[in-house]
C-alpha cells in the first residue's frame, strides 16, 4: 500500500489532477482519498494503468534530453570531431576518403561504410553551400546515430571543385556526424549562420590553428545564442 | 479504538475489498435489499390497514371527499412539509443515478411511502411499487453515504435498493433484478449483476418470512392454442394503444393542472374528487385494483364486453386524474389492471367473433395485456415479461408474452419513443446513459481539457518580433491581450498569417494588431463540452479559445479533447467488461 499526495500520483499517470480527483470520486481508478493523499496498491494501479492507454510511472519524469543538449552544443561538436590540415586528393571523392580517415575516435570497420553512406547523400546533390565552404554527411543519421555530436574540420590543401551551389571550389569540409535528426538541424543551423558572416569565412580562408578556430566558434556560438536564431 | 471506528465507515478502504469490492457491495446490497423489503412490507401493510379503516365509509354519498381529502393530505404532506416534488419517483431515481452520482435526499427513504398510502389508501388509482422503487433506492444511496463509498458503488447500491423494492412487493426476485437493470441503471454488466441479485433475493426473502411465500395472482394452466398465438398480435396491438393511451392522458391532465390558477392542494383535492365520482360509477378504478385482477386471472369477473371496455377506459381516465392532477403513486398497477381489462376485453370480442374456436381463457388474455401493457409504457419488455411469469407462476405462457411483449414494445415505440419514466429526463438532456456519447462527454468538464501553456502577445508588437519569439514555441495560436487591461483582444493563428511570415519588408512595418483575427469563434469557461464540440463542428475549428469575463484562459482543441474522451471512456468502461 502506497500513499503519496495526490498531485503527485495525477502527474505520474500524466493525467489532469482535475480528472484524476473525479475518476476517485466517481471510483473509476484504484485509487482511494484520504485528506490531500492518494492510498493505492501500486501492483493494482499499474495493471489498472496498462489496461488504460496511460502508461504509470514509479519513478519521476525525466526531462527530454535534446533541450539541454542545445546550449554550446556547436562547439562540444568542433571540439570532439577536431581539425585537420593539409587534406590531400585532387577530386571529391578523394578529399572526402582523406576527411573519413581523420575521424577520430571510431572503429576502421566503419569508415568504409560512413564513407559509402557520405558518398550516398552527394550524389543526391553537393553539399557545397558555397563560399568555399562543404558539409559533407551520411544520409539519415548513420549506423542508428552516433553517440556525440561531432563536426570534424578538414582544411584541403588545394581547393577543389566540389559541385557547389555558387560554383566556387571548395577549401574546407566540416564532416558532421550526429546522433539524430533534431541535432543535425540545430548544428546545421548554426553552422550556416556562422558561415553567413563574412568575417568568419575571411577567418578561415586563414586556415586558422585548433586553439584560435576553437574560440571563434566559441564567440560565435555565443552571440547566435544571445541573439536566438 | 478511534481508528477502528474510522474504519467501519470507510469499509472502501480495508485491504480485504481493495482488490474487489464486489464483495462489500454484495454484502451491503443484502442490507439495502433486506430493508427495501421492509419498507415495501409496511406500505402494504398500512395500505390495507387505510383500506379497512375507510371501507365501511365507501357506501356513504360524500365517500368521493375520501380520494379528495386523501390526494389533498398527500400533496401537501409531499410539497409542503418534505419540499419533494409530487409524482411518482422513478424519474427522479433514474435522474439521480444519471445526473448526480447517485445521490437521493434521507427524507426520500419515507416521504413517498406516506404520500402514496394517502393517495391509495383513499381511493386514488395509482400504484404502490414506484414508491417503494424510490424509497428503496433513497436507502441504498444513504447507506452508500454513509459508508462513504464511490459514486459508481453508490449507483449500484441504488440499482439494489430498486431491485429489492421490486422483487419484495411483487415476491418476484428476477423481476426486480431486471428492472433495476432495464429501468433504473441501463446497462448489463458484471459489476451490477451480482450485488443487485443478492439485494433482489434479500428483498424477497423478507417479504416471504413476513408475509408467507405467495404467488401474488395464482393461475391455472393455460392451453395455448395456435390460434391463441395469432390472436396475440391482435392482443398486442390493443395494449399498445392502450398504454399510449395512458401516457398521453397523464401527461395531458398534468398540463390542464398546472395551467389551472389554483394552489396545488386545490387541484390534487379535485383530482381526487373526480376519482371519487368515478367511483360511484365503476368501483373497479379505485385504489391500486389488486383484487380486480384476480377475479381477472380467476375467471370470475362476470361483466360483458361492454362493461370490461368501459372499465379499461375508467382506470386509464382514474390513474390519469390521480396522478395528473397531483396525487402520488406508480403507474405499475394501474398499468397492469388496464392490462388486464384490455386483455379481458380483447378475449370477449375474440370469443364473439369467432365462437366456434375454442380460445384459451380469459385469465391468459388478461396476463398478456397485462404484459404489452408493461411493456409497451415502460418500454422495457424484459421487465414486463418477467413480472408477468414470476407474479403468476407459470411458464406455459412464454410464446405468447414474449411475443405480445416484444410487439407492443416496438408499436408503443412508433407512438412515444421515450418511455413513461425517461420523457421528462430526455427533455431536459438529463438522460445519460452509461457507455454513451453524452455520458462520456457531461463528465469531463472544460477545466480538464484546457490547455494554459499559451504565449499571449501585445497588439503592437512588431511582425518581426513576433516572428523570434514564433520561433521558440511550438503552438500554432497566440492569443492578443491588451497590456493594460488584460483583455483578449483577438487571436493570431499561424495558419492564417503564413503569407507574411517569409515576407521580411513587412518585419518592420505591420504590427501583430493589423494581423490577428478580431472576432474570433469562442467558448466559455463553464460551457458544456458538448456544446464546444458542436461549435467545433459546425465551423470545422479544431482549437478555439476559452475565455472567462473577456479574459483569455487558454485553448481548448479537438486533438486534445479526443484524447482526454478516449481516456474518459475507457475508465467509464473499465468495469462493464
Amino acid at each position: 500500500m502506497t500513499k503519496l499526495v495526490l498531485s503527485e500520483i495525477a502527474k505520474r499517470l500524466n493525467l489532469n489532477a482535475e480528472t484524476f480527483n473525479r475518476w476517485i470520486k466517481q471510483g473509476k481508478i484504484p485509487v482511494t482519498k484520504s485528506g490531500n493523499f492518494g492510498i493505492f496498491n501500486e501492483s493494482e494501479l499499474n495493471q489498472w494503468a496498462s489496461q488504460q492507454r496511460i502508461s504509470f510511472r514509479t519513478t519521476k519524469i525525466e526531462k527530454d534530453k535534446t533541450e539541454d543538449i542545445c546550449s554550446a552544443l556547436l562547439l562540444t561538436a568542433v571540439e570532439s570531431g577536431g581539425l585537420f590540415k593539409n587534406i590531400k586528393g585532387r577530386t571529391k571523392e578523394e578529399v572526402i576518403q582523406f576527411g573519413v580517415k581523420c575521424i577520430p575516435g571510431i572503429a576502421d570497420s566503419l569508415r568504409s561504410e560512413l564513407y559509402v553512406q557520405i558518398m550516398k547523400r552527394e550524389d543526391l546533390t553537393s553539399t557545397g553551400i558555397g563560399r568555399g565552404v562543404a558539409i559533407p554527411h551520411p544520409r539519415t543519421p548513420f549506423n542508428g546515430g552516433f553517440p556525440h555530436p561531432m563536426i570534424v574540420t578538414c582544411f584541403l590543401d588545394k581547393p577543389i571543385d566540389f559541385n557547389a551551389i555558387d560554383g566556387k571550389p571548395v577549401f574546407v569540409l566540416f564532416i558532421i556526424l550526429t546522433p539524430s535528426i533534431e541535432v543535425h538541424l540545430n548544428l546545421l543551423s548554426k553552422l550556416s549562420f556562422c558561415l553567413r558572416d563574412n568575417s568568419f569565412v575571411k577567418f578561415l580562408e586563414e586556415r586558422p590553428d585548433f586553439k584560435s578556430f576553437f574560440a571563434k566558434i566559441k564567440t560565435m556560438e555565443q552571440n547566435i545564442e544571445e541573439r536566438g536564431i | 479504538m478511534m481508528k477502528i471506528f474510522k474504519l467501519w465507515r470507510y469499509p472502501g478502504r480495508i485491504d480485504f475489498y481493495r482488490a474487489d469490492d464486489r464483495l462489500l457491495l454484495i454484502q451491503i446490497g443484502i442490507i439495502v435489499g433486506v430493508l427495501s423489503g421492509l419498507a415495501s412490507v409496511g406500505l402494504t401493510w398500512s395500505l390495507g390497514a387505510m383500506l379497512d379503516l375507510l371501507n365501511s365509509l365507501r357506501y356513504h354519498w360524500w365517500a368521493f371527499f375520501i380520494p379528495a381529502a386523501g390526494l389533498m393530505l398527500s400533496s401537501i404532506f409531499l410539497e409542503t412539509i418534505m419540499n419533494e416534488g409530487a409524482g411518482h419517483g422513478v424519474t427522479e431515481v433514474i435522474y439521480s443515478v444519471s445526473k448526480a452520482g447517485g445521490l437521493i435526499r434521507l427524507r426520500s427513504c419515507f416521504t413517498r411511502l406516506i404520500s402514496s398510502c394517502l393517495t391509495i389508501g383513499s381511493g386514488g388509482s395509482a400504484g404502490p411499487e414506484a414508491p417503494v422503487v424510490m424509497s428503496g433506492a433513497a436507502i441504498g444511496a444513504n447507506i452508500a453515504r454513509f459508508f462513504n463509498l464511490n459514486e459508481r458503488q453508490r449507483i449500484t447500491l441504488v440499482g439494489c435498493g430498486s431491485a429489492g423494492a421490486i422483487s419484495a412487493i411483487f415476491n418476484a426476485p428476477l423481476t426486480g433484478m431486471i428492472f433495476a437493470m432495464e429501468v433504473i441503471l441501463g446497462e448489463w454488466s458484471m459489476v451490477h449483476i451480482i450485488p443487485i441479485a443478492a439485494a433482489s433475493v434479500a428483498g424477497a426473502e423478507t417479504c416471504r418470512i413476513l408475509e408467507g411465500n405467495r404467488i401474488v395472482f395464482e393461475s391455472s394452466i393455460f392451453h395455448i392454442s395456435s390460434f391463441d398465438i395469432a390472436a396475440c398480435f391482435g392482443l398486442a396491438i390493443v395494449a399498445s394503444f392502450a398504454s399510449v393511451m395512458l401516457t398521453r392522458m397523464v401527461r395531458g391532465m398534468h398540463n390542464i393542472s398546472k395551467k389551472t390558477p389554483a394552489p396545488f392542494w386545490l387541484r390534487a383535492a379535485f383530482g381526487g374528487a373526480a376519482v371519487g365520482i368515478m367511483g360511484f360509477v365503476v368501483p373497479d378504478a379505485l385504489g391500486e385494483g389488486y383484487h380486480t385482477i384476480h377475479a381477472i386471472i380467476h375467471g370470475v369477473y362476470m361483466e360483458g364486453i361492454g362493461i370490461a371496455f368501459i372499465a379499461c377506459l375508467a382506470k386509464i381516465i382514474a390513474t390519469s386524474l390521480t396522478l395528473g392532477w397531483g396525487g402520488s403513486g406508480g403507474i405499475f398497477a394501474p398499468c397492469l389492471v388496464i392490462g388486464s381489462f384490455a386483455g379481458l376485453a380483447f378475449q370477449r370480442v375474440l370469443v364473439f367473433a369467432f365462437p366456434w374456436v375454442m380460445w384459451s381463457g380469459e385469465g391468459c388474455f388478461a396476463l398478456l395485456g397485462m404484459a404489452g401493457m408493461m411493456s409497451g409504457l415502460l418500454q422495457a419488455p424484459l421487465t414486463g415479461l418477467f413480472l408477468i411469469v414470476e407474479i403468476t407462476g407459470s411458464y406455459d405462457v412464454m410464446v405468447p408474452l414474449i411475443i405480445v411483449s416484444a410487439l407492443s414494445t416496438a408499436i408503443t415505440h412508433y407512438f412515444e419513443p421515450m418511455s413513461y419514466y425517461l420523457k421528462d429526463l430526455i427533455d431536459t438532456g438529463a438522460l445519460l446513459r452509461p457507455g454513451t456519447d453524452q455520458r462520456v462527454l457531461s463528465d469531463i468538464s472544460i477545466r480538464e481539457v484546457i490547455e494554459k501553456d499559451c504565449i499571449s502577445v501585445s497588439p503592437d508588437m512588431l511582425l518581426k518580433d513576433f516572428i523570434s519569439m514564433v520561433k521558440k514555441t511550438t503552438r500554432n495560436y497566440f492569443p492578443v491581450e491588451d497590456t493594460q487591461t488584460g483583455k483578449f483582444l483577438g487571436i493570431i493563428n499561424i495558419n492564417k498569417i503564413r503569407p507574411y511570415i517569409f515576407n521580411t519588408f513587412l518585419y518592420d512595418s505591420v504590427v501583430v494588431e493589423e494581423i490577428m483575427d478580431v472576432d474570433p469563434a469562442v467558448v466559455y469557461y463553464d460551457d458544456d463540452l458538448s456544446e464546444v464540440l458542436y461549435k467545433m463542428d459546425s465551423k470545422n475549428y479544431f482549437s478555439m479559445p476559452v475565455l472567462s469575463h473577456a479574459r483569455f484562459i487558454g485553448m481548448v482543441s479537438k486533438a486534445t479533447l479526443l484524447d482526454k474522451y478516449r481516456d474518459e471512456l475507457k475508465a467509464q468502461t473499465f468495469h462493464i467488461v
